[in-house]
Parts: structure tokens; sequence; C-alpha cells
């Protein structure tokens, strides 16, 4: 179930990422900042997958993360500090990324842009919407995979 | 625009009818004592069912229809507002989600549907702090994100534990509270989740730091809802809560909050960082009441704070729009002769916040003071609670002094009016409820009276405080407005330390 969730939300995320490199022409954090002035339609998406990598509700990452750390507590109760941290941390480093890329004042040195095609919001939808749709039918996954 | 019909203009009636509707059929609900429970079971692993479950009973469609009338009243001034603003749609639309998720979260008893709503609470109001395009606002988003994720990440591990009861509605489970380890570990972490989404003492630093946003936001999201999760969640919690480590804790935390809160906004300068003190005090009294046992009186006290405190934002919008964008206090001054409708609308709320007789604030704020004075609580509790009460009206009438009364300060080259009806007509609606609110509430929510007997002197005790600390509002408001030449009134250690909490 992480792994089905994972692979779609950083595959997307990747996705994400070219974007903004063909966009900008640079890997840097701080010369694509501010794209959400620039084109607003591909920083919902940033938002949306983003806050599906740090298991927010209702995504395959969250149920699979429920489980997962709920059989990791159920082994042993030493393990709720790690998960808080690995959880919090994860919340971190996204937001991060999300406000660093998306939010502020754009670097001035980009001198030609092009907002987001159909084919790209194709891509970001394609996987956005498994990723949140699947979870109406988790147990199949499971069951699959239980009955292996 | 969309067939041109403004967004603002569909969602303010779309919630207008749906927030009556909602609170006229949780009154019919209370009266006949019915409560509606929808369970849809979406899959079950390893043997817990994962569940879509709405309750619907008095309180939480009462309260949910307080929200959307209150977030309707907030849709129309935004449209006011933020006029000229480009990304105007986009913005009414994220309010729109934050009503949602807080319509999600409301309408559960099941761990899991709360953290859906809980989540999406957090991360929407991180996009709305983060509105504006400024580095202030992008810490302060990250501030209220990170703060919140704690207690997101408190109701993720109390799901794990609940695990092993096969279900996740905790409603189930009240009996056995006191009996069972993991029932008491879950409780621990809601509480800890509730703290951090109320803001009490440990993670208060996020709520004044989230005013940097627009403030049609912090009238709908640090004022009535985002903030009231917390205590809404630990209203639902509260059978599991009561008499025990936890009701102890809640007790001391609550109010430490109030009276830090209520001390720090006397020092406090910018406008909106004082509302947003003010906030904090009133949740301190919030979880305050609930743990000494007040439920209802909790309950209560949330509706009637969300209709005065809304309708003190929205006037503190119109204040900052017309003094040229200052959020000083020491900016203002002399705007009952420039504003009269905002500051009669402003003067009201503040009143009902310090609970002047017979408007809103009064009914709650008086009744957990009476039952407190009743003496079911130790010495040093009743010493904050009539301390904060002090408090409130210190600030509350040191802010009217310094921006109403005196000299105008703002400059010679300003247009200052509240004419533009879009924005006076939903604050004079709010205006309406703060006035009305307290009563109407009360005669449904207590058909019958509460009995209090007080002898005489601990009844006027509460007046006294109250006096007492209008007077010395007035003498701070001095200190802050003649600054320099009276800074020998108040040490300047002390007023730093108390202005930087």
């Amino acid at each position: 179930m992480v792994i089905l969730g994972h692979g779609l939300c950083s595959s997307g995320l990747f996705c994400l990422a070219n974007v903004r490199y063909e966009r900008v022409g640079s890997r840097r954090m701080v010369i694509g900042r501010g794209m959400l002035s620039f084109i607003p339609g591909v920083t919902l998406w940033w938002f949306l997958l983003g806050v599906c990598n740090i298991a927010s509700p209702p995504s395959l990452n969250l149920i699979g993360e429920i489980l997962l750390m709920g059989s990791l507590v159920g082994w042993s109760w030493v393990c709720i500090p790690a998960l808080a941290l690995v959880s919090s941390f994860s919340a971190c480093y996204t937001l991060y990324m999300y406000s660093s890329s998306q939010h502020g004042r754009f670097y001035s040195g980009v001198f030609s842009s092009y907002g987001g095609v159909l084919r790209e919001y194709l891509v970001f939808f394609l996987h956005w919407l498994p990723l949140n749709v699947l979870i109406l039918r988790g147990d199949f996954l499971l069951v699959y995979y239980s009955s292996l | 625009m969309l067939f041109g019909v403004s967004v603002c203009f569909i969602s303010m009636v779309f919630l207008l009818v749906f927030g009556v509707s909602s609170v006229l059929v949780g009154i019919f609900l209370l009266m006949f004592d019915i409560s509606l429970f929808l369970d849809w079971e979406i899959f079950c692993i390893n043997g817990s069912s994962v569940t879509m479950t709405f309750l619907f009973d008095w309180i939480s469609l009462i309260f949910l229809g307080f929200v959307m009338f209150i977030s309707s009243i907030v849709i129309m001034y935004s449209e006011g507002y933020m006029m000229g603003d480009v990304h105007i749609v986009r913005f009414i639309l994220v309010v729109l989600l934050f009503v949602v998720s807080i319509g999600l979260m409301i309408l559960s008893p099941n761990l899991i549907r709360i953290l859906l709503g809980w989540d999406g609470l957090g991360l929407v109001s991180y996009c709305l702090v983060i509105y504006y395009q400024n580095p202030r606002s992008g810490g302060a988003g990250m501030l209220t994100a990170l703060s919140n994720r704690v207690g997101d990440v408190a109701l993720l591990l109390g799901i794990c534990l609940a695990s092993s009861w096969g279900r996740w509605e905790f409603l189930f489970y009240l009996d056995l509270v006191g009996r069972d380890l993991v029932f008491f570990s879950i409780t621990g972490l809601v509480v800890l989740a509730a703290f951090t989404r109320s803001a009490q003492m440990p993670f208060s630093a996020w709520l004044p730091a989230a005013m940097a946003a627009p403030t049609p936001v912090s009238a709908l999201v640090h004022s009535s809802t985002l903030v009231t999760a917390g205590v809404y969640l630990l209203i639902r919690f509260s059978p599991a809560v009561m008499g025990g480590v936890y009701q102890t804790l809640l007790l001391f935390i609550s109010g430490l909050t109030m009276f830090m809160a209520g001390l720090g906004a006397n020092f406090e300068n910018d406008l909106k960082r004082i509302i947003a003190l003010s906030t904090l005090s009133q949740l301190g009294v919030m979880l305050f009441s609930l743990s000494i046992g007040l439920v209802g009186v909790a309950y209560f006290h949330l509706l009637t704070h969300a209709f005065f405190k809304s309708l003190l934002f929205l006037c503190a919008g119109v204040v900052i729009h017309n003094v040229r964008d200052f959020q000083d206090v020491r900016a203002m001054g002399g705007l009952r002769v420039y504003l009269p409708v905002t500051i009669s609308c402003f003067n009201v709320s503040n009143l009902a916040l310090c609970g002047m007789p017979f408007l809103a604030g009064f009914y709650s704020r008086d009744l957990i003071l009476e039952v407190c004075s009743m003496g079911l609580i130790n010495s040093f509790s009743f010493f904050l609670v009539v301390f904060s009460t002090g408090l409130t009206v210190c600030y509350s009438f040191r802010l009217s002094y310094v921006s109403m009364f005196g000299d105008y300060n703002v400059g010679s080259c300003s247009s200052v009016r509240d004419e533009v009806s879009i924005i006076t007509w939903p604050m004079i609606g709010l205006m309406t409820m703060a006035v009305l609110g307290g009563a109407l509430l009360s005669w449904v929510l207590f058909p019958s009276p509460v009995v209090v007997c007080l002898p005489l002197w601990l009844r006027v005790w509460a007046l006294v405080v109250r006096f007492m600390g209008a007077v010395l509002g007035l003498f701070l408001s001095m200190v802050s407005v003649l600054g320099q030449r009276s800074r020998y009134l108040v040490s300047y250690s002390f007023r730093r330390f108390s202005g930087r909490m």
C-alpha cells in the first residue's frame, strides 16, 4: 500500500520538478521561487501531491501509513517516538519544499518562461486521481498481497 | 465572475441557506432528543473496519450552522475587503475548502474521519496564512503548519493505537475510561492534539503569528473555526478527560494560557495581535470551564465567542484599511469621529467580550465565573480566572482608548470613511448576533436556569474586578500613547517581557 502510494506520489512530484526545471532552467531553490505568480495551476498540483506525500487524507499514503504504523506500534511501543519524529520531519521538508519553490517574490533573472500545458496537467491529474480514489477499495490491494 | 455573478455572492447565499437550515435542524434534534448516526464501511482489513461516519446531533449541527453562518458573512465582507485582488476567486475557493474541512471534522465521531477534517484544516490554514507573498507571512505559515503538525501526528498515533480496538469510533469505547492503558494513552494524544490546535500554552506562538493572513481569514479561521476545533474535539472527548490526571493538566494549562494571553495583550501594540491574544485568552476560558466540568457552558461560550470575535476582526479589518494599512494601534486615534459605524460595532463586540450585561459574552462568561466562585476549584485557579477577567477588560478598554479617542495620528493625507455597504452590512448583521446571540442561545441550550448561590460580596467581586480593569486600561493606554515621557510608569523590562509572550 505504501509502495503504491509512494510510487504514484513521488513520480508525480518528479514530474513537477521537471516542469519547474524546464521553466526556470535551474534546479536551485533560490532561483525558481515564487512560481505561484507564474503558473498557479502547477502550484495547485505541487500542493496536492505534496500533501499526499505527507500522508494527508484521503490518500493511499495515509491508509498505508496508518496500517504500517499500527503494526509497528502493536509490535512495540518503543517505536512511537521514532514514528512521531519521522512523520513530523516529512511534514517539515515537504512544506519547506512547497513554500520555498512556490511562495515569495519570483526571481527577476528568469527572462522567458511559459505557462502550464494541458499534457502536463493531464500527467499530474493521472497521478493524483488513483492516489485519492483507490482508497475507496483499499482492501482489494491488501487482500491480493496477503493471499500470495 | 461566473455567468455575471460573483463567486462571493454564490458562496455567501449557499452557506447562509445551509447554515440557517443546519441550525434549525439542530434545534429540532435538540427538542426531540434525537441523534442520527450514518455509517458507511469503506473496507475492512486486519479485522478493523475503516468507516465513513457521520454523527448528526444538536451539538454538531448547531455548531456547523454557526460556522456556516459566520463564513457566509465573512465571504460577503471579503468581496469588499479583497476588492481589486487578482486572485480573489482562488481566495474564496480556499476559504470554502476550509469550511468543508471543518464541517467534516465537526460531523464525525470517528478518529480517521476526524483526521480527514483535522489535516485538511491544518493544510488549508497554511495556504491561507501564506496568501500574501512576503517572507513574514511565509514564516508565520510555516510556524502555524508545523505547530499544527504536532497535533496531527498525535492524532495519527492515536489512530494507530486504536487499531487494536477494531473500530475507530471512540464514542463506543468511552466506558473504558480509567480501566484501559490504550484508551488512557489515546486520550493523552487527543488532549495534545487539542492543545496544539487551540494554541494552548507550549504551542501558543502560532496564533498571534498567523495574523499575517488577510483579515477576513483571521476573522473566520482564528476566531471561530480553526482554533475552536480543538475545544470541540475535547467537548466530544469530555467523558474520557473528566476525572483524571488530564483534567488537572487541562485546568492548569488553560488557566495559565488565559492569564499569559491577557497579560501579553496589554503590552502588545499590533491591532490584530491584540485581538489574537484575546482569542487565546478566550480559548483558555473555554478549556478552563471544560476542565471544571462545565461542558455545556464551554460549548455555549464557544458559540457566543464566535460571533463577537469575528465581528471584532471584521471591524479591525476596516480600521486597518482606512488608516493606510497600519496595524500599530499607536498610529490610530480619534477614529470614533471618522468611522462611526465601524467603531460602534467594535465597541459592541469589545463590551460583549468583557461580559457587559445582556450582551453575548455576559451569559457564558458570567456563568463560568459564578460557578468558579461557588468554590469548585482551588484558590490558585480562582485567582487566575478572576485576574484574567480583569485583564480582558483592561486590554479591551486600552484598545478602545488608544484607537478611538485622542487625536488622529495617521497623517494629513488620508481618506477615512466607512461607507462601503458591502463591508458595513456584514458587520451590522454580526453585531445583531453579538447583541442577541447570547440570550437566544441560552434559551435554547439551557431551558432551565442554572442555580447559583453566592454571597453578595462574591457576586459583586467580578464587577469590581472588571471596573478595576477598565481603569487600569485607561492608565495603560496613556502609557502607550505618551510613550517616551511616561516610560517609567511601567518598567521597560516588564513591559518588554510581557509583550513578547
